[in-house]
């Protein structure tokens, strides 16, 4: 691994992100506001307190969660797998010293970099109306951001990995993200659920990186944080391995 | 010369490559000097890809050894690579960035600072005369042009060694004595280079020596016109029979001591005495008949008993 070669690709997406900032930063917070104000306004005149906060407080610190996981896990289907195989911007990389496992980790951290910018944008909009912390916590909960971003896009990369073409993702996405999304103690508590889902919950990473980030927003959490940042790490190596390994066995022929 | 200039740059011995149960190479050697131009030429399928993409440490070597400046394959591919300039034959320009934007990024990737990569960028867009299109993006840009970019972005590094691999496929006649041109230029200045092509003009025309590969092998490695006078000397008569006149032409030269061959609606008869073939033609010759000096494709016909026109 070189991280000199890894932050070359990183940096070439850079490139191209900074050309489209406004359509990303509409695409990165749009749908997660409307979630917040529609769900957290709405929903939150039927359910006045969760945990002894407003449910929109709720909702904020799990949805800068999953937007962070969705823009990674977006990036790292389409955006990664146009540049695999369609575009051959992985082709071009692989003819200079950039080895696949540079490629790879490259890929993995501007799908934490597109996490972390959705972050971002999300608690700047949430601490406008003072719904998200400002302080040290915010770097924590940018960093949290970033590195569930790393998670959820080694996933997504090892899945463009194997699959065939683009209309598959929608496997990735109903089969495995939308449970994920609903299952992770973002909306309500995950106690709340029948024994099965509610194992399956904490068995999620998305779970625990909600737990996390709810302790930074003041709440309580779920799991003891040790244990959730340690599962976090481990999962975080797993997949970054798998993601390299699979693109492997697909690029290097 | 000193024993440094006298050592090859690339050196191949017995390299195989197998996808599955396919075998695209099956054994080629080959030594490539440096400042020569060597041409791997034959039809598609031939395994000429297959073989530079081991060169360039892409490709993992089934068998066999292949070393670049000396370095072997495996330890040394990232520094190999950092070596070598890639033409590929299929457009890799990045279209979501303009013409010297795909310079700086590529440079990045060989380590370069943005300054230095910018530096030589505008250079190479000077050399391949894109300088004026320096802003545009690459989606704006001819076929031509945009191989041009290719071959540019090849040098970003200095290499010691420039791949190209087909580098005119698919371009018009323009576009590609442009290129030719262009390359021809590196060559006067002493770049060391692998070409692939399907195109004879264009072997004959670039490289030093050429390997004719067919189905996987090497089948004949030498300087063009060399290999062209030893197995093919004297001199062509191609005709194309209309109806009817094929039998008729076909039996005026039978029994005629040179080879006759005949590939999809052409005929070629190879001799020393073309007047002789012509007099025996007699009322068979058909309107649509020529004399020509044999090239490297009478060469590669004569070799393989078919036309490299007429694809793998």
């Amino acid at each position: 691994m070189s991280p000199r070669a890894a932050f070359a690709v990183w940096r070439r997406n850079y490139a191209v992100f900074r050309r489209n900032l406004w359509a990303a930063m509409v695409g990165a917070i749009g749908e997660p506001v409307l979630t917040l104000l529609i769900m957290g306004y709405g929903l939150g005149t039927l359910v006045p307190q969760v945990n002894g906060v407003r449910y929109i407080e709720y909702l904020a610190p799990g949805l800068v969660v999953v937007s962070a996981m969705y823009a990674a896990a977006f990036e790292m289907t389409f955006g990664a797998y146009t540049r695999m195989v369609v575009a051959r911007s992985w082709s071009a990389a692989l003819a200079t010293p950039v080895m696949i496992g540079d490629l790879v980790i490259g890929e993995l951290c501007w799908g934490a970099a597109k996490a972390l910018f959705t972050s971002a944008a999300m608690l700047v909009a949430m601490a406008l109306v003072g719904l998200a912390p400002v302080g040290p916590e915010t770097l924590a909960i940018l960093a949290l951001g970033a590195f569930t971003g790393f998670i959820f896009g080694a996933a997504a990369l090892a899945f463009s990995a194997v699959t065939p073409g683009y209309e598959f993702f929608n496997y990735f996405f109903v089969l495995f993200l939308t449970p994920v999304y609903f299952l992770s103690g973002v909306f309500f508590p995950v106690e709340a659920l029948p024994g099965p889902l509610e194992a399956m919950s904490y068995a999620t990473p998305a779970t625990w990186a909600v737990s996390l980030t709810r302790g930074m927003f003041g709440q309580a959490q779920m799991m003891p944080p040790a244990l959730a940042l340690a599962l976090m790490t481990s999962l975080a190596a797993a997949l970054a391995w798998l993601a390299i390994t699979l693109s492997r066995r697909r690029i290097v022929v | 010369m000193s024993a440094a200039a006298a050592a090859p740059l690339v050196t191949a011995r017995g390299l195989v490559k197998r996808y599955g149960a396919l075998t695209a190479v099956a054994g080629v050697d080959f030594d490539l000097a440096p400042g020569e131009c060597f041409g791997f030429l034959g039809p598609n399928g031939a395994g000429k890809s297959s073989v530079i993409r081991m060169v360039q440490r892409v490709s993992p070597v089934t068998e066999g050894v292949v070393t670049v400046c000396g370095l072997a394959a495996g330890s040394g591919d990232r520094r190999i690579k950092s070596l070598v300039g890639v033409c590929p034959q299929e457009d890799s320009l990045d279209e979501d960035l303009t013409v010297i934007e795909n310079l700086r990024i590529y440079g990045g990737y060989f380590g370069l600072s943005r300054r230095e990569a910018l530096r030589r960028g505008e250079g190479l867009l000077e050399f391949f005369h894109l300088a004026d299109r320096r802003g545009a993006n690459v989606r704006a840009l001819s076929g031509g042009m945009r191989r041009r970019l290719l071959i540019a972005r090849a040098l970003i590094n200095e290499p010691r060694l420039l791949i190209l691999d087909e580098p005119t496929t698919g371009l018009d006649p323009q576009a590609r004595h442009v290129i030719w041109q262009r390359i021809r230029e590196l060559k006067n200045r002493g770049v060391t280079a692998l070409i692939t092509t399907h195109y004879m003009e264009e072997a004959e025309r670039l490289c030093d020596r050429v390997a004719l590969m067919d189905q996987g092998r090497i089948l004949l490695t030498g300087a063009p016109d060399e290999l062209v006078r030893a197995h093919v000397p004297g001199e062509v008569i191609e005709l194309i029979p209309g109806a009817g006149e094929a039998a008729e032409a076909a039996r005026a030269m039978r029994g005629w001591g040179d080879t006759v061959e005949e590939a999809g609606d052409t005929m070629f008869i190879y001799t020393a005495d073309p007047a002789r073939a012509m007099e025996r033609l007699g009322a068979a010759k058909p309107d649509r008949l020529a004399r020509r000096r044999p090239n490297l494709e009478d060469l590669f016909l004569r070799m393989t008993g078919r036309a490299l026109r007429e694809g793998a």
